[in-house]
């Protein structure tokens, strides 16, 4: 028999799930930003050359994953939500067949 | 040379702030996320295909991975940009190939702490001034880690010249330094040092504040570090110009065998460089040290048992450079002929300029190249593996080739050198870079054989060497004396027709002997960077 689904621990893990969309959020915006003010733009004295150019490809593939991340973890929760869902109508449906 | 810059402070802010970030984030994912992820599925929520967890933590470490790196890049252009004075938080500028060679060492630091930092320790148990019965426990000690490189080079680094001076003077401690060099991490001041102990020979100065190395020691340290083609490499690499010159030509150089000796040494580095770049760079530095501008001029005298072993040396320097581009392309095939030829004469030009100047008519020089010389250019190759760069075969088939030619009086450059050299003022030295290019070429027609590129006119299918070393070498003989008749690569879509040896040969020499001309036309000749 399978477990009996875990409200508390669905609502938890929806609300991580939103957390984790903001520090993902945030982790992306921190590399942007200190990346912009202390590099400036890739022929900047402040930092360039091959080994620039380099970081700058594995920086901008490494951002772009962060960001699909991000939607994963959303159509995640969403999933979550959706199980959720079913399972308060099948546990209400339940409750109306006794 | 390409020049790059970095502010190192700028980027050790960066890699701090974003791994510190990247820390946070996986502490998170690892104590909150994933335990939430294992309850609701444990509680009866569906599974995932992919762990969000996982994935989440395998693309934060890549960041995580990236951004420490950037930290390591900043320690490089510090290292780098050298002794400088600058203001706070002004840019570095610096050879990008030196940052790089930074960077690989402080990867290897870093991946070897442990042992580095046990060696350091060691070190540090000296004082400044040692006693014989101090210096005998740590080298007891030193020796039983001769064999662990990162521990030497940890060390040797931490050790000062008045201390390195005083360990190299002993036999038992040349394995221990060998060792070290092998490592990859030894600092530029520890190689500063090495040859501030080079110099200090037994006998030439009564300083007591200094230790002397016997004549004999000195050449056992070099012969023993010509014995570990690593650390010959990497001794190589992190001598600069002035310092082969100051051992060259400054007092470790009353010691006869010195300068033959470190020749030696750095040939071997040569047969195991990484590329052609790498090749051409070292041919630079060491032709800038022994004869760029400012460098004492050699006798006749001293000149003379020099000539052999700085064949040696560029001989494996031009060997090394001799690898086609890959693909069939017809213009790329042709640039890199005049690229190799180009850098080819560049880097012996400044050699045969001062071969030239020594003598007062070229006595030397004749007797050289009469004294059957194409085993002296082929000799150090043969022992350098060169199967790894071209294939033992095609190799083989060079070798043969050329000393065929050699034989047979045939002179494929007579006509182009006496345009460039009127009146035969330079007779001997084109005679004797005659020989190189020769070499060079037929060792470049081998390699090209070897790669399945030289066809014959008419035909697209490709000459090949067999079992029989006597007949390979007559196919390439043939090919270089019949260098119309064959083809090199294929059309490509352009419709651009592939370049035929002779003009492969043309686009080598012509650029090759251009560079050499003008070493020895120009009284001001300066090699370029």
């Amino acid at each position: 028999m399978p477990p009996k689904y875990d409200f508390a621990a669905a609502a938890r893990l929806s609300q991580q799930l939103s957390q984790l969309v903001e520090k993902l959020d945030w982790f992306i915006w921190l590399r942007n930003g200190q990346r912009h003010t202390l590099f400036g733009s890739p022929h900047s004295d402040n930092w360039q050359g091959a080994k620039r150019d380099r970081f700058e490809i594995e920086f901008q593939r490494q951002q772009k994953a962060l960001t699909a991340l991000k939607e994963a973890a959303l159509r995640y929760q969403s999933q979550v939500n959706s199980a959720t869902t079913a399972a308060r109508a099948a546990e209400k449906a339940e409750k109306t067949k006794h | 040379m390409t020049t790059v810059s970095a502010i190192p402070e700028y980027l050790a802010r960066y890699s701090d702030v974003c791994t510190q970030g990247a820390e946070q984030l996986q502490t998170w994912v690892r104590t909150v996320l994933t335990p939430s992820l294992l309850a609701y599925e444990n509680g009866g929520g569906p599974c995932v295909a992919e762990a969000i967890d996982a994935n989440v933590a395998r693309q934060v470490a890549a960041a995580y991975y990236t951004d420490r790196d950037v930290r390591t890049v900043g320690q490089a252009f510090l290292r780098a940009g050298g002794v400088l004075v600058r203001g706070r938080n002004q840019p570095i500028r610096a050879d990008g190939k030196a940052v790089e060679t930074f960077v690989q060492m402080l990867r290897k630091e870093a991946a070897h702490q442990a042992q580095i930092k046990a060696g350091a320790a060691l070190a540090h148990e000296l004082p400044t001034v040692m006693n014989a019965g101090e210096r005998q426990r740590v080298e007891r000690e030193l020796a039983k880690h001769a064999d662990d490189p990162y521990f030497c080079a940890g060390f040797f680094n931490s050790l000062n010249v008045r201390q390195i001076e005083q360990f190299l003077a002993q036999p038992g401690n040349i394995q221990p330094l060998v060792s070290a060099y092998a490592s990859g991490v030894l600092t530029e001041a520890t190689t500063g040092h090495v040859v501030e102990a080079l110099s200090r020979l037994v006998g030439r100065d009564n300083s007591v504040e200094h230790n002397h190395i016997t004549p004999e020691q000195q050449i056992a340290l070099l012969n023993a570090l010509r014995s570990n083609p690593t650390a010959a490499l990497n001794f190589a690499n992190s001598l600069s110009a002035a310092q082969i010159r100051h051992l060259f030509y400054g007092e470790a150089s009353l010691n006869p065998p010195l300068r033959s000796t470190l020749l030696a040494v750095l040939t071997t580095a040569m047969g195991n460089v990484d590329g052609q770049p790498r090749a051409h760079a070292l041919m630079h530095k060491v032709s800038q040290a022994l004869f760029g501008e400012g460098a004492p001029k050699l006798t006749h005298n001293e000149m003379k048992p020099l000539i052999g072993p700085l064949m040696q040396f560029y001989a494996a320097g031009v060997t090394q450079s001799q690898t086609p581009p890959p693909g069939a392309d017809p213009i790329a095939l042709r640039r890199w002929a005049e690229g190799l030829g180009r850098q080819t004469g560049q880097g012996l030009g400044l050699f045969l300029k001062a071969a030239n100047e020594t003598g007062d008519e070229h006595e030397l020089l004749k007797s050289m190249i009469q004294g059957g010389y194409v085993n002296v250019l082929f000799m150090p190759t043969a022992v350098l593996a060169p199967e790894a760069l071209i294939g033992n075969i095609a190799y083989t088939a060079g070798v043969g080739a050329a000393q065929s030619l050699f034989s047979s009086e045939m002179d494929p450059l007579t006509g182009l050198l006496d345009k460039l050299f009127p009146g035969g003022s330079h007779a001997n030295t084109s005679l004797l870079n005659d020989r190189l290019a020769v070499g060079g070429l037929s060792l470049t027609v081998s390699s090209l054989i070897s790669r399945g590129l030289v066809h014959p006119a008419g035909s697209n299918t490709p000459v090949s060497f067999g079992a029989d070393p006597v007949k390979n070498a007559e196919l390439v003989k043939k090919i270089m004396l019949h260098p119309d008749e064959y083809y090199a690569g294929k059309k490509d879509a352009q419709g651009h027709e592939p370049p035929s040896i002779t003009d492969l040969t043309h686009a080598y020499r012509d650029l090759e002997l251009g560079e050499i001309s003008k070493a020895l036309g120009d009284p001001d000749y300066e090699q370029p960077d």
